[in-house]
């Protein structure tokens, strides 16, 4: 086909458009990065930072990042949290899901009603405190590791995976006398990986992030994830004692001050995710096309 | 008569035997539902329980049993509260300035993407659209507050015309086009996915018969491109309006404070504020209660509305 003129300065415009959007999403994370590395006269110097500047660059604000106590205790509790977290989760879902992906289960309908109205109305925050709290899980990992582990669009997801998946290999162990765990352990899962990894990585990265449970649920600073501590230090400005003696330590050399510690602090957190965006990106976008099927 | 009523008695009793001999045939599958339905009933329906609290005058000591009724009084109570209906209307206006802006674009940008002629470009450009949505608002907001300070890239974009530098994040009026701007770049990439994949789902031939019959790019996008869209968006924008409750918690309340609660203050950050900050647990468990039923409302009614224009597969369950 050939261009006429008006779609080649289309093409032209379009192309520069994309590349404005591209430009705008990632400008924000390489302004972080390069504030983090930067002395502190480059650091305040107004204006657009876009990589750190030979000469005028400094690693000093890592240095009280790696060597805080509390930095590195978040950052264990939040991989213990994201690591049983997720791997409970996908127990969970698809213990759920096999036997909600056989049509002529016994209540098969009233089960999956109840996982679907959960996400249409929930208790609420407050009574849902509460019921935490008479449960005694507030201030235990157990709390963080629960949270999201009967999300019923994950279970959904899987149960319909698990439903197209053909019927006749079940059967070859259900007559070699197997029973319905032993199909759903030695057939179901191996055939399953692709959307296990799928949700396994979602709520991976959900479990990273997550910080409001934290938040409300734990008081032990011992406990705490690393969004929470994050939010402490960026959001709230040194509020509360860990904060406070962050701060303090961090802001000693005068060679930097705030702005690049919290920048650092920022990349520290991210870095996880950027490591595996690029491995993982796939899989969401797989993740997404699955769940628009529905059945 | 007699016989009619034994034949359906002995149907029921079929009914029944069949039912407890498919619970006997099917005992493995239902006790693999067993620790799934006790984590859904502790830590979803037991706080529904909890919900009864907005009828009643919480007592520590008592607990949520015990406590004493206490009738409408809570809803009364958010229904002379300006500060409530404030931060209804808030909400409100906030998810309307999200939906305004932040749904149209994603549509556009799957359509532009779309007219890419390099395909590694367009890969290289999706990829990084959609990269904002795995980080968390918490460090968004820790972002933000940089990228909009008074020493930031975009006072300094302002300074480059000669404006004086405005602290967005103190200005209640500012602060909402913060709310959406930031809102739509983080999930302006990922939402237009759904119509990435309805896009790549249209028959080429139509562009080509299109064509040769003489229409260039401009009219293939009007004729065939935006028709074959629009089921996917309408049923979208409906499915959108049943959230429109939800304005954002995690990035109002990691983005705001104390200079911009009048336009910034949402159902869900005041339900925390008046529950969990000031302990008034029986007004939080109300408003809350009071937005749940709503949303539930919306939610089934705008699921209704897309199942009766788009069949049964555009509904949400």
């Amino acid at each position: 086909m050939k261009l006429t003129v008006g779609e080649r300065i289309f093409n032209a415009f379009n192309n520069l458009f994309i590349l404005l959007v591209i430009a705008v999403t990632i400008y924000p994370f390489l302004h972080v990065l390069s504030i983090s590395f930067s002395t502190n006269a480059e650091a305040y110097r107004s204006g657009f930072h876009f990589i750190p500047i030979p000469g005028k660059m400094t690693i000093q604000p890592y240095i009280p990042i790696l060597t805080s106590k509390h930095i590195w205790t978040g950052y264990i509790n939040t991989i213990i949290v994201t690591f049983f977290g997720t791997l409970l989760g996908l127990v969970v879902y698809s213990l759920l899901a096999y036997p909600l992906s056989k049509k002529d289960l016994p209540f098969n309908k009233l089960v999956t009603s109840l996982l679907i109205f959960t996400m249409l109305f929930n208790g609420g925050l407050i009574p849902t405190y509460l019921t935490m709290k008479n449960l005694h899980l507030l201030n235990t990992y157990l709390v963080l590791i629960l949270q999201g582990v009967c999300s019923a669009f994950n279970i959904l997801i899987i149960r319909n995976f698990f439903a197209s998946l053909p019927k006749e290999l079940e059967e070859s162990v259900k007559i070699d006398g197997g029973s319905d765990f032993k199909v759903f352990t030695s057939i179901i899962i191996p055939l399953s990986k692709p959307v296990l990894t799928t949700i396994g990585l979602w709520s991976g990265v959900w479990h990273w992030n997550s910080w409001f449970a934290s938040m409300i649920y734990i008081q032990d600073p011992e406990k705490q994830v690393l969004q929470v501590i994050l939010r402490n230090i960026l959001i709230l400005a040194s509020g509360d004692n860990i904060s406070k003696s962050f701060f303090k330590q961090a802001t000693q050399n005068a060679d930097y001050s705030g702005i690049q510690v919290k920048s650092a602090l920022i990349v520290v957190s991210i870095i996880p995710i950027l490591i595996i965006y690029p491995f993982i990106q796939k899989y969401f976008e797989k993740g997404i096309m699955i769940g628009a099927v529905k059945g | 008569m007699t016989n009619a009523h034994e034949l359906t008695s002995r149907a029921k009793g079929n009914e029944k035997s069949s039912l407890l001999k498919r619970v006997k045939k099917n005992k493995g599958l239902l006790i693999m539902l067993v620790p799934g339905l006790i984590l859904l009933f502790l830590l979803y329906y037991l706080p529904m329980y909890g919900v009864i609290l907005a009828f009643k005058d919480f007592n520590f000591s008592l607990g949520i049993t015990g406590s004493k009724w206490a009738g409408l009084k809570y809803f009364k109570q958010a229904f002379d509260d300006k500060y409530f209906l404030q931060s209804l209307y808030n909400t409100f206006i906030i998810s309307g300035l999200k939906l305004l802006i932040g749904f149209p674009a994603p549509i556009l940008f799957a359509l532009l993407l779309n007219e890419l002629k390099n395909q590694k470009f367009k890969r290289i450009a999706q990829a990084s659209s959609y990269l904002p949505y795995f980080v968390s608002w918490v460090v968004l907001a820790g972002i933000f507050i940089n990228i909009f300070s008074p020493e930031g890239p975009v006072n300094y974009i302002r300074s480059l015309f000669g404006h004086e530098s405005i602290v967005y994040f103190g200005d209640p009026k500012k602060f909402l086009n913060i709310l959406v701007g930031t809102n739509v770049w983080r999930e302006m990439g990922w939402n237009s996915i759904i119509f990435i994949a309805a896009l790549a789902g249209i028959s080429p031939q139509l562009f080509e018969a299109a064509y040769i019959d003489g229409a260039n790019k401009f009219k293939q996008i009007i004729y065939i491109t935006l028709p074959s869209l629009v089921n996917v968006i309408i049923i979208m924008l409906i499915l959108n309006v049943g959230f429109i409750l939800n304005a954002g918690f995690d990035q109002i309340f990691n983005m705001y404070n104390s200079s911009v609660v009048q336009t910034a203050e949402i159902i869900d950050t005041y339900v925390y504020k008046k529950g969990l900050i000031e302990f008034n647990y029986s007004y939080g468990t109300a408003i809350g209660l009071f937005k749940s039923v709503v949303g539930l409302i919306l939610v089934i009614g705008t699921n209704k509305i897309a199942v009766w224009l788009g069949g049964k597969e555009s509904s949400l369950w």
